[in-house]
């Protein structure tokens, strides 16, 4: 799949052209488009398209942050997941030994879940 | 499997060495001067995500699987470290109504 | 092993009995779990035992430590409910994750591998940036957590790129490993000295030792009374363990790589944690630099590896625990007392309004100052001996004077408690707060008799 071949830096050259040609693209035409474009601004044209509706008030205004704790809730019970790989490549080697210690890790990892639950951290209507 | 090891050592050590520290040195940087606390949350995930990448290329030049497994656990303890930063965040800004560390100069000599 | 899965399993059990909403029950199961795995502990001394496929080794250094925290925290619980009279809310919760971090802590004494140092470390500090925070609406609090949060991570990714480097070099993590390498390898590469140099700058870090220590006064001061008790009691006593026991088992045959930087702490500490904490109004403040000028002391252990240090460490660690829960226990009662006020005026007059809370802390006071019958005495003086036995004849000179400039700020408070004053309205605390902080007093003074009970032990 993967040669071991030695890489020198001039085989990085096309990668080098084809980013410039890319640059150099962008640039041009956003230089251009402001050049050639006619400016006339009205406090209509300037105000933000809300589809008819009159804008009010800051777009960034706060807003309820309910579903924050279950964001960082799965963040944390998404990253335990990673013990469970080195476990199950070597599932057999490990044998009865490795099988007591991912259940008592799993064990733990819901009895903080079970913790959460009767706390109501998942309760949206609250 | 051989075969990414052999493609990780198609680069010499010295250069997963200097971007590492590269890596690492921006973080601290962006720690200590940047004011916005999320930018502080993001530069410290970074420097842990260096030293992963150092510990990665070092085992496989080494042929040590420790090196990894060592990487499995900085990345839970990463998650769990920046859940609870992002709490104290959420804590703070409820209470303060900003994120700049600026703000947090209430305690002095 | 098993007292440190005792404490851990109290904690998860603490959180669950939560919803009984009976403070009584929790604090009790607390306790239970704590005297359970402290007895464990002690039960476990002379059986050298290695668990969790070599990750851990429990030996008598490791065990003498732990009892030591443990023993510490017992301490700071029995103080708790006192502490949070009145408060209801998310009080189980503080009590686990006190007890998590503990469990963090005893992992980090006993560790055999930098990767259970690494999981210890971080299983006691992340509990404690939420503990630190704990005062949910206070904006002072609020930034304590915070700025431990940063400078704790700051000093994790530091201390991770030290263990990568010295991974890097030796190839492995074990700590007989590293060992090995040093006493086969004669030329060392300048990478690996740059590790150790890392890992000796991250410890500084957790430690908080000059000049380092930026965070530590401010996160002291800010977060709740309680938690700065355990912070400075139990999580220093961890770190100085770990600190001490790595250098001692890794990196013992390379010491030019670490020596110059630990004298260079060592002495900043001294001078700086003493002089920064003459000028405190806030007695919690003082508190905070007068720990630093005490890792200054403890760090004389570090220097001079001989038989002599590691006991006069744990020593030192016992007496220095027991005066830090005193004093910060009887800050709780006049803070509370005085509404808020934790200047050193606040404590006029606490001759009067309570004198067993003075004489607790007068004695306590005298024990930091290193005045004799206290433990605060012999704990300077064997760190003092361990330090000449090393030929660290001058750096004891300086010691001995930082003492003599600690003894001004400690009289202070001890001279504003028994000054008269016009109010003289009493003080009352519960009796279980009072049997805490008498026994921290009677065995600061035991310790202070009778040092050989501890300084043969390990």
């Amino acid at each position: 799949m993967i040669c071991a071949k030695v890489y020198t830096p001039i085989d990085y050259l096309p990668i080098m052209i084809q980013s410039f040609v890319v640059l150099g693209f962008v640039v041009t035409t956003m230089i251009a488009t402001h050049m050639l474009g006619p400016k006339r601004n009205t406090k209509q044209k300037l105000e933000n398209f809300e589809c008819g509706i009159e804008g009010m008030g800051n777009a960034r205004s706060p807003f309820s942050v309910k579903y924050f704790v279950i964001a960082i809730l799965f963040v944390l019970f998404d990253v335990e997941v990673i013990f469970l790989y080195p476990w199950a490549v070597n599932f057999k080697e490990l044998g009865i030994q490795g099988f007591v210690g991912v259940v008592s890790f799993s064990a733990l990892l819901l009895s903080g879940f079970g913790y959460l639950m009767l706390k109501g951290a998942f309760d949206w209507e609250k | 499997m051989e075969n990414i090891t052999s493609a990780i050592r198609i680069i010499p050590l010295e250069h997963y060495l200097f971007l590492c520290l590269a890596l690492f040195s921006i973080g601290v940087i962006g720690v200590l001067f940047r004011r916005n606390t999320i930018v502080i949350l993001m530069c410290i995930e970074m420097m842990l995500n260096s030293v992963n990448l150092l510990l990665a290329a070092f085992s496989s030049y080494r042929s040590d699987p420790s090196g990894q497994v060592f990487v499995f656990f900085i990345m839970v303890v990463a998650a769990a470290e920046v859940a609870v930063g992002l709490s104290i965040l959420v804590m703070m800004k409820r209470n303060v109504d900003s994120i700049d560390i600026n703000l947090l100069n209430k305690l002095k000599d | 092993m098993f007292s440190i899965i005792t404490i851990a399993i109290t904690g998860v059990l603490l959180l669950y009995l939560g919803f009984l909403k009976n403070r009584w029950i929790y604090i009790s199961v607390a306790i239970t779990g704590l005297i359970t795995a402290l007895a464990l502990s002690v039960f476990s001394w002379n059986s050298l035992e290695t668990s969790f496929s070599n990750m851990l080794i429990i030996d008598n250094y490791a065990i003498a430590f732990n009892s030591v925290m443990i023993f510490a925290t017992i301490l700071i619980f029995l103080l708790a409910p006192h502490y949070f009279k009145g408060i209801e809310k998310n009080v189980p919760e503080i009590y686990a994750l006190l007890m998590f971090s503990l469990a963090g802590a005893c992992m980090v004494t006993s560790f055999d591998n930098l990767t259970m140092l690494f999981i210890g470390i971080e299983t006691m500090s992340i509990p404690l940036y939420i503990l630190a925070g704990s005062k949910k609406f206070s904006i002072r609090s609020n930034e304590a957590s915070f700025k431990y949060f940063i400078f704790s991570s700051l000093a994790t990714a530091i201390f991770l790129l030290g263990i990568t480097l010295v991974y890097g070099m030796v190839g492995s993590f074990h700590v007989g490993d590293i060992s090995n390498y040093f006493t086969i390898t004669k030329e060392i590469p300048s990478i690996l000295k740059v590790g150790i140099v890392l890992l000796v700058i991250s410890f500084g870090f957790k430690i908080a030792a000059v000049p380092f220590h930026f965070w530590a006064p401010d996160v002291y001061e800010g977060s709740p009374t309680l938690i700065t008790a355990f912070m400075a009691t139990v999580v220093k006593i961890a770190g100085f363990a770990a600190f001490y026991k790595l250098l001692s088992t890794c990196f013992i045959l390379v010491p030019d790589s670490w020596h110059h930087l630990i004298l260079g702490l060592s002495v900043l500490s001294l001078i700086i944690g003493n002089l920064a904490a003459i000028k405190q109004k806030d007695v919690k403040r003082m508190l905070a630099y007068s720990s630093i000028s005490h890792t200054g002391f403890m760090l004389f252990a570090i220097l001079s590896f001989n038989s002599f240090s590691a006991s006069s460490l744990l020593y030192y660690s016992f007496a220095y625990a027991l005066s830090t829960i005193a004093a910060f226990g009887v800050l709780m009662v006049v803070k509370n007392h005085m509404s808020a006020d934790g200047s050193v005026q606040a404590f006029e007059g606490l001759a009067k309004k309570n004198p067993i809370l003075a004489i607790v802390m007068t004695i306590s006071m005298l024990s930091m100052a290193g005045i004799p019958i206290t433990a605060g005495f012999f704990a300077k003086y064997y760190i003092f001996v361990s330090a000449i036995q090393g030929g660290w004849l001058w750096i004891v000179i300086i010691g001995i004077l930082a003492a003599l400039v600690g003894v001004a700020y400690y009289l202070k408070l001890i001279i504003a408690m028994f000054a008269k004053t016009s109010e003289t309205e009493k003080i009352v605390t519960s009796p279980l707060y009072i049997t805490s902080l008498l026994v921290a007093t009677v065995l600061i003074l035991i310790a202070g008799v009778l040092p050989n009970l501890i300084i043969s032990l390990i």
